[in-house]
């Protein structure tokens, strides 16, 4: 359950309960003192109707026995007042259990004759009393301070003839004989009966046996009769009849506790009744309100979520309650969230895309897959522009379209009004400069406002991406190029150094040699070191006149100097001369007897380039050709070798000044050769060509014009 | 030439060095260099080009290698390289007409033990000696 679900629910039964316990103990406490004074009342009422019953019933029992006295004493010798009236004495006390001894006085009190049930009476048991006036019956305690409990007197007047007292007849009898109904004692309820005189002392109780000492009643607390009287910190419903006629009290108490106990029984039931139906209800409340409130709960929770961050939260409550009607609600809103968030995200996406990308076609790929994603499009094209053309469609996410359908969505056929369902965002840099048009299509559903505003910021960064993408590259190329060229450079000053190097140190070696150790060598030997010292210096003389011829062409050369040349014999005198640099390669020369007119000199630069170019470029003992033939007004000669070839894009190169093909970058040369073959060959208004083949070899071809007259002398 | 102008030196071979440069004639001076010099060093191999270099190099065994820099299909540095590769322990020493700093760099990479400028041919044999010495 959620703390909102847990907070409703809990504050409801909470409160539930203490208005509930609040009723309960408010209505218990009033029922409860409603109900014991009532009790109390009652018990009240009874004991004093139970009192006054046993107080009339003593009353009645004393008259009886009063009554068998007089009778007693009405008859024969007892009524004669005779010591013979003995025998008749004893016979009555066997007869009778009420009396214990009956004592016959005369008129002036003296003791005539007594019987007794526990002892063999004599009159010297018995003293005068003159307490007791013989004329009328008179009811009185024996030894009340000394017995417990106290025996009764009962002395009945004998008259002969009657109003003329001759003596009287006392019987002594246990209190308890006519008592005996007030001794009562109920352990269970606590109810208690017994007889008290007119100070309150006890004078028969049912506990007597356990009584050590006389009780006191506290009579003073019962001032109407009955009440509670309280007796050593317990309390007690008591009432008090009087006993005339015996001229004492009959109490009847019951312990109050005990007397009101089965109301507290029936409070403490009807508290646990209330505590049941309160934790019923609380229960039923909870579990009720548990239920009432999941929906909101979801709500709630789903809500938090929200707030913490979390995505595609959903309730996804149905129905048609408020609850669920504000749930749908809350999904609506979400899911306008979410939507709302994934484009922030796309934008976002691509906005790191500008920062990090720098391949310019992957680039527009992911622009239109970011396009995608983010109007929910069926297709997403880039078009690229350049200028006034529409031209290449870049980029292409989601169902194909051909370059004929795109151009219908971007210009379409009615030309009416813009349709919804193709979005055009145009993509221009900062500087104005358009690039392109970002086309989105949705056939299903048509594009708002909202969305093509947010097209047009897309369509903002992938510019700047494009733009930036752009830039790079040509920064790319441009230290691409640099780099490049700081290479070539290194190679040249690499090359030159090592051209020159070589035949210095030759000639610096050979010459110390054979001017510290001449005497080491034979003549023969000598000479074959000379010669070498002479070939190293032609080397050398051979590089510094191309570096001059370049750098002369570099200037701008003077014209050429045209003369008739026999082509056969300069080839002739050009192969001898490089005899030593072609080795064991064979030459074969297809040269016809012709005669050109041209430079002589440059015609030979240029064969002797070509020549050693093809020597160097091809391994020992493989052939080299040279052929001429006529080709329109010219005649074209070709050089051939079977050497290393060169690719397409080297054989480009290949005419640049200092160029010199990657294999062979430590190949000795200046990589002028060719460059200043071309040259040549263009101020004789010749043409160049090359022919290559990587493994194979290569064909240089040149062209120089011919005069037809002397072509056919 | 023919002959080997230092046959007739009197001298003692307690190591050899090969030599690889596809000029000869520098090859006979870098020979006639070490062998004027007789420091019990003699020149064991000489071949033209880098592949040469590396099946002449198990054959002869020698204490120092001098590599040319600029040779044609393999250069003096892949040549150190691939030599380095199968004799790691092997003293090579590039001998160009051209050094530079990257050269240098490149060359310390690879394991060359020292860089020697072609002018420096009369000091070449005592280079190489103190290498096989520190070796």
């Amino acid at each position: 359950m959620t703390r909102l679900g847990r907070g409703l629910v809990g504050r409801l039964v909470v409160t539930m309960i203490l208005v509930a316990t609040l009723a309960a103990v408010v209505g218990t406490l009033l029922l409860r003192g409603a109900a014991l004074s009532a009790a109390r009342d009652n018990a009240l009422a009874s004991k004093a109707i139970v009192a006054q019953e046993l107080a009339t019933r003593l009353d009645s029992r004393l008259a009886n026995a009063e009554d068998t006295l007089r009778i007693v004493a009405s008859h024969g010798q007892v009524a004669e007042v005779s010591p013979a009236a003995a025998e008749r004495l004893r016979a009555i006390l066997r007869s009778s259990l009420t009396y214990d001894e009956l004592v016959l006085y005369d008129a002036d009190g003296n003791a005539v004759t007594a019987a007794a049930n526990a002892f063999e009476a004599g009159l010297v048991d018995y003293p005068a009393r003159d307490d007791i006036a013989p004329r009328a019956t008179t009811v009185g305690f024996v030894g009340i301070d000394e017995s417990f409990p106290p025996e009764l007197e009962i002395a009945v007047p004998i008259q002969d003839p009657p109003g003329s007292p001759v003596g009287f007849l006392l019987a002594r009898l246990p209190l308890e004989a006519i008592a005996l109904p007030v001794q009562h004692h109920d352990a269970a309820s606590g109810a208690t009966r017994f007889l008290i005189n007119e100070e309150g002392a006890v004078l028969v109780h049912p506990e007597r046996d356990r009584m050590l000492e006389r009780a006191q009643f506290p009579v003073d607390q019962l001032a109407g009769g009955s009440g509670i009287v309280e007796v050593d910190g317990e309390r007690y419903i008591a009432a008090l009849a009087p006993a005339r006629s015996i001229g004492g009290s009959v109490v009847v108490t019951q312990r109050e506790a005990l007397a009101l106990a089965p109301v507290q029984q029936q409070m403490i039931e009807l508290a646990a009744i209330l505590v049941a139906v309160l934790g019923a209800t609380t229960l039923a409340v909870s579990v009720a309100g548990g239920r009432m409130l999941r929906p909101l709960e979801r709500l709630s929770d789903a809500a938090a979520r929200l707030a913490a961050g979390e995505r595609r939260v959903r309730v996804g409550e149905r129905g048609t309650g408020e609850v669920a009607l504000l749930s749908q609600e809350f999904d609506r809103m979400a899911a306008a969230l979410d939507q709302r968030e994934t484009q922030l995200a796309e934008l976002q996406r691509l906005a790191l895309l500008v920062s990090a990308s720098v391949d310019r076609d992957g680039l527009a790929d992911d622009l239109v897959r970011g396009a995608l994603t983010l109007l929910e499009a069926e297709t997403c094209v880039f078009l690229t522009s350049d200028g006034e053309e529409r031209s290449e469609i870049a980029g292409l996410a989601g169902r194909p379209l051909d370059g004929s359908q795109v151009r219908e969505l971007v210009e379409p056929a009615d030309a009416g009004g813009a349709d919804a369902h193709v979005l055009v965002a145009p993509v221009t840099t900062l500087a104005g400069t358009s690039i392109g048009e970002l086309i989105a299509v949705r056939p299903q559903e048509g594009f708002d406002d909202d969305e093509r505003t947010l097209a047009e910021a897309y369509a903002a960064f992938a510019a700047v991406a494009l733009d930036n993408a752009r830039r790079l590259q040509l920064e790319q190329a441009l230290v691409h190029e640099l780099q490049e060229g700081m290479e070539r450079r290194r190679m040249l000053i690499s090359g030159v150094t090592h051209e020159f190097r070589t035949p210095l140190t030759c000639i610096e070696g050979f010459s110390s040699e054979l001017l510290e150790h001449d005497r080491d060598y034979t003549e023969e030997e000598r000479e074959g070191l000379l010669q070498k010292i002479r070939a190293h210096a032609e080397e050398l003389d051979h590089l510094v006149t191309q570096l001059l011829e370049f750098a002369a062409t570099e200037r701008g050369r003077a014209a050429p100097d045209p003369s008739t040349v026999r082509l056969d014999t300069v080839v002739a005198q050009e192969i001898a001369s490089l005899s030593a640099l072609l080795g064991d390669r064979p030459v074969r020369v297809d040269v016809p007897e012709i005669t050109v007119v041209a430079d002589s000199q440059l015609v030979r630069r240029v064969l002797s380039n070509l020549l050693s170019n093809a020597a160097k470029y091809s391994p020992p003992g493989t052939p080299i050709t040279i052929r001429a033939e006529p080709e329109g007004n010219s005649i074209r000669v070709d050089v051939v070798d079977q050497g290393i070839g060169m690719t397409p894009e080297e054989l480009e190169s290949a005419f640049q000044p200092f160029w010199r093909a990657p294999g062979v970058l430590n190949e000795r040369g200046t990589g002028l050769g060719l460059a200043l073959v071309s040259e040549y060959v263009r101020i004789m208004n010749g043409t160049l060509r090359a022919n290559s083949t990587p493994g194979v070899g290569s064909v240089f071809s040149f062209t120089l014009p011919v005069r037809v007259r002397e072509l056919q002398p | 030439v023919s002959s080997d102008p230092a046959a007739a030196m009197p001298r003692e071979r307690h190591y050899g060095a090969l030599i690889v440069d596809d000029e000869e004639d520098i090859r006979l001076l870098v020979r006639m260099a070490i062998e004027r010099w007789n420091r019990g060093m003699a020149v064991s191999g000489e071949v033209d080009h880098g592949e040469a270099a590396l099946r002449e190099i198990e054959r002869v065994d020698p204490a120092v290698v001098v590599i040319d820099q600029m040779m044609p299909d393999m250069d003096g540095l892949e040549t150190a390289r691939r030599i380095l590769a199968l004799r790691p322990d092997q003293v090579v020493v590039l001998f160009s007409a051209f050094l530079d700093e990257e050269i240098e760099r490149v060359a310390g990479e690879v394991g060359v033990a020292r860089c020697v400028d072609k002018r420096r041919l009369q000091e070449l044999p005592a280079i190489l000696h103190d290498l096989v010495q520190r070796n």
